[in-house]
């Protein structure tokens, strides 16, 4: 079995989305931005955090790890130790991308088999488009330069 | 082949160093271990990456388990992997560290500058992670300056000036 997160970036927040049989995500998710996982698709390994004893289950945290040489910021740089795992903002991360934690939970119980690079997580950066188109001069045929209608004489 | 070599060099440094009862060398391959993940490379005790993820969060709790013992040794050890974590931009150790550097100083303060003094190369990260404990995962602000004031002048007696002063910077400065 396969499984596949989406993860679309717009003005520092994120929606994930993940669905499997009756499990259906749409949640809004944070990371640093001081460390930002450069967009592309990943293979993700459900699987726990073993230096952190704070699962939704009471075991250790629930996580999706992202593998090795994941690239960041852009600059050609690469690291390992990137999860998907609960949190509740961005301080919960220096470079993970977090979401809360039932929704974390509800989504790695329903992956399996665990410790498997069973899963695509393909993380997208929504732009913004900004500004409007310069107004068009019906007088003179022309985009106003001045981001007005002229005044007529 | 060079695995090997890797082990018989730092089984050499570690036979020349002098050994007193406060600096008692790593586990061999704890050690080398660390010196391949400095290099970039995966651990070559592991068969696949998944494992080398998982047994470099092994290595982190037992050199911290170590370190809140008090073997002899063991606390520097971990603070030079605090170092690589943040150096190598690891999210999950460097999430680790946050949580557990400062009760880990508060416990044994003396012995954690003594490690910064000897190796002050190591303030920065250590700080820094001293630093990202207030705020981080929901813990709150509101200790940083309580802590900066009860702790700036050792510090400021521990360590050589200016890495006292960039540490202390780095504590006063929120992430």
């Amino acid at each position: 079995m396969s499984y596949t997160i989406n993860v679309v970036r717009k003005n520092g927040t994120g929606t994930l989305t993940f669905k499997s049989g009756s499990v259906n995500i749409s949640e809004t998710c944070w990371w640093d931005q001081d460390v930002v996982i450069d967009a592309g698709s990943y293979t993700g390994y459900a699987t726990r955090m073993a230096n952190k004893t704070d699962g939704t289950d009471g075991g250790n945290r629930e996580a999706i790890w992202l593998g090795l040489n994941v690239p960041y910021n852009g600059d050609g740089n690469t690291a390992n130790g990137f999860f998907i795992h609960k949190g509740t903002s961005a301080s919960w991360s220096d470079g993970c991308i977090v979401m809360p934690g039932a929704k974390v939970y509800q989504m790695w119980s329903e992956i399996t088999p665990k410790e498997s690079g069973n899963i695509t997580v393909n993380i997208t950066d929504e732009t913004v488009e900004r500004g409007r188109p310069q107004d068009w001069d019906c007088t003179r045929q022309m985009h106003s330069l001045w981001g007005g209608m002229p005044a007529f004489d | 082949m060079v695995v090997r070599a890797i082990g018989a060099l730092v089984g050499l440094c570690l036979s020349v160093s002098p050994v007193t009862s406060q600096q008692v060398p790593p586990d061999e391959s704890d050690a080398v271990e660390l010196i391949e993940m400095m290099l970039g490379r995966v651990p070559s005790r592991y068969q696949t990456p998944l494992a080398a993820m998982h047994g470099s969060t092994e290595l982190y709790t037992r050199t911290h388990d170590q370190a809140r013992a008090k073997e002899p040794g063991a606390l520097g050890v971990w603070i030079l992997f605090g170092d690589l974590a943040l150096r190598s931009v690891d999210a999950g150790l460097s999430q680790s560290y946050a949580a557990d550097m400062l009760p880990l100083y508060r416990q044994q303060p003396e012995d954690f500058l003594a490690v910064l003094s000897a190796a002050p190369w190591l303030a920065p990260s250590a700080c820094h992670h001293l630093s990202t404990h207030f705020g981080s995962e929901d813990r709150p602000e509101s200790g940083r300056l309580p802590f900066l004031t009860s702790e700036k002048d050792r510090f400021a007696s521990a360590l050589p000036t200016p890495t006292a002063a960039a540490c202390l910077n780095a504590l006063a400065t929120p992430k």
